[in-house]
């Protein structure tokens, strides 16, 4: 399935989508985005589905002069999922902006694939992605920011960052650059840890039960995604998805059109005791 | 009494650090313990904090009438155990607000206590934060990340304000400290200390004693107490060195 957005010169929208069309195919669902000069797309999306069904996304972006866009895609749930986007940034000027969180546990799967072509000069990019993974959960993420030979004064950054709550979670990470300019402000990074125990036992110290600690610490880390989110009461709204997600008390079937095909109830439970 | 270490012994990986440690502290009174390097002095903050990793292979530590070997260190704190850590941890993402208030309110849950109103949280913060000389707003500020030594310092003692427990340690809190700061830092401690709670001071120096002044200066060497006197003995041990605390 594939569908267009054009947004005019000099107009801005926004968007707000919960990513339910989810198939036991993996039958992609492309977005070609199309972002004239100085036209400006903040695009939020949600993942929720149940734990058979799988997402496939595949966002196609291209920019023209001082355009700005902004992706931000929550997966709070899901079997088997995976995000590709790829933005040409064709016109000087022009902003993106393309972040992820993922919240998984179980054996499910997301895989984020990520292309930024700095084809013109006086462009900038920010990813990043950000994942706390629980039981067999798995993802992947695979960033390419590519900088053409001309394309001067660049701004690119991207980041990937991930807690694995077991020892049975896995992450394969690479960001990767190319750069082919001489002039350019670039950056990249992965990193992988556990929560950081010390400052488990300092908020314990305080009084703040095991239990609360660890979401307050899992919060904090997701927050550095949702707090990109410009309007205000979606930021809340999703703020509180992600609360209710890491105390194990978010049902998959939530905002999902697909209710009937999974009328039970999930139970997402952190374990506790794996920490 | 409010504290009563009896013969503890407490290994890390199996390595034994406290090795038969004594200590009676009553509400009203300052302690400070004082000794060279590795023998024992964080290890016994650790222990009456509870922290996973020091076990206790032998001895009691008993407080307000309770053996709390064995209890969480929430639990601990939130009967009134405080730790002022000797190296504050930087929490990104998690506002002191955020942080004192989810701390304030677990406290009162374990009481049996309502979560304390916004406005009454909001004057108590200005109110504590006037103690230590913080004049920030902290709302947005994530604890102690950006801080300097000094300000994770006083912002240890503002928390300690916060939470008004019965029994505090100092675990090295003047290292790092200017003469400003300590001022500050001693100022906060002297202000909270009264006839109901206690504190205990863990230092190298003498020059925190200055402005703390103890009732009782131990001096630890190899994981016990190997001497106990008032706070010339601070100045004592100032004047000819740790290793005099070898051949006691």
């Amino acid at each position: 399935m594939n569908n267009q957005l054009i947004i005019a010169p000099n107009q801005s929208r926004e968007i707000i989508e919960y990513d339910d069309d989810a198939h036991l195919s993996a039958e992609p669902k492309v977005l070609e985005i199309v972002l004239n000069e100085n036209a400006s797309l903040e695009m939020y999306v949600l993942q929720n589905v149940s734990n058979e069904a799988s997402i496939r996304r595949e966002f196609k972006v291209r920019q023209l002069a001082d355009s700005r866009l902004k992706i931000v895609v929550i997966t709070f749930n899901g079997g088997d999922i995976r995000n590709s986007y790829h933005v040409d940034l064709d016109g000087e000027g022009a902003e993106t902006q393309v972040h992820g969180l993922y919240l998984i546990d179980k054996t499910q799967h997301v895989e984020n694939y990520l292309k930024v072509n700095h084809n013109v000069p006086r462009c900038t990019s920010n990813e990043k992605f950000k994942g706390i993974m629980d039981d067999e959960a798995t993802a992947v993420f695979n960033g390419h920011v590519y900088v053409a030979k001309d394309a001067q004064k660049t701004d690119a950054h991207q980041n990937n960052s991930n807690i694995l709550l077991t020892s049975k979670a896995k992450i394969n990470s690479q960001p990767f650059l190319e750069i082919y300019a001489d002039d350019v402000k670039c950056s990249h990074g992965t990193s992988t840890g556990q929560l950081d125990q010390e400052a488990m036992f300092y908020m314990r110290q305080r009084g703040i039960s095991k239990a609360n600690a660890r979401i307050l610490l899992m919060y904090a880390f997701a927050a550095e995604v949702s707090n990109h989110i410009g309007n205000a009461m979606l930021h809340e709204h999703i703020d509180d998805m992600i609360k209710r997600r890491l105390r194990g008390e978010l049902s998959s079937c939530e905002n999902c059109v697909l209710r009937c095909s999974h009328p039970k109830e999930y139970n997402f439970e952190i374990d506790y005791s794996k920490i | 009494m409010l504290l009563n270490i009896k013969n503890l012994h407490v290994s890390i990986g199996g390595k034994e650090i406290l090795k038969g440690f004594n200590m009676e502290v009553n509400e009203g009174e300052i302690h400070a313990i004082m000794g060279p390097n590795g023998t024992g002095k964080s290890t016994l903050a650790a222990a009456i904090t509870g922290r996973e990793g020091y076990e206790v292979t032998e001895g009691e530590i008993w407080y307000k009438g309770k053996n709390i070997v064995g209890m969480s260190p929430e639990d601990r704190a939130n009967e009134g155990i405080f730790l002022s850590f000797q190296y504050p941890v930087e929490i990104p993402g998690v506002s002191i607000q955020n942080f004192m208030r989810t701390a304030v309110n677990s406290k009162r849950e374990y009481q049996g206590l309502p979560p304390m109103s916004t406005v009454d949280f909001m004057k108590l913060m200005k109110e504590k934060q006037a103690m230590v000389e913080i004049t920030e707003k902290l709302q947005n500020r994530f604890v102690n990340v950006g801080y300097s030594g000094g300000e994770k310092k006083k912002n240890e003692i503002f928390q300690m304000a916060m939470l008004e427990p019965s029994l505090a340690i100092l675990d090295e809190t003047d290292s790092g400290l200017d003469i400003d700061a300590l001022r500050i830092v001693a100022n906060g401690v002297n202000q909270l200390h009264s006839k109901d709670n206690a504190f205990v001071v863990i230092t190298h120096y003498q020059r925190l004693l200055d402005y703390i002044v103890p009732d009782f200066v131990h001096v630890m060497y190899d994981g016990r107490i190997v001497k106990t006197g008032d706070k010339s003995l601070a100045l004592e041990l100032e004047q000819k060195g740790y290793e005099w605390t070898k051949n006691l």
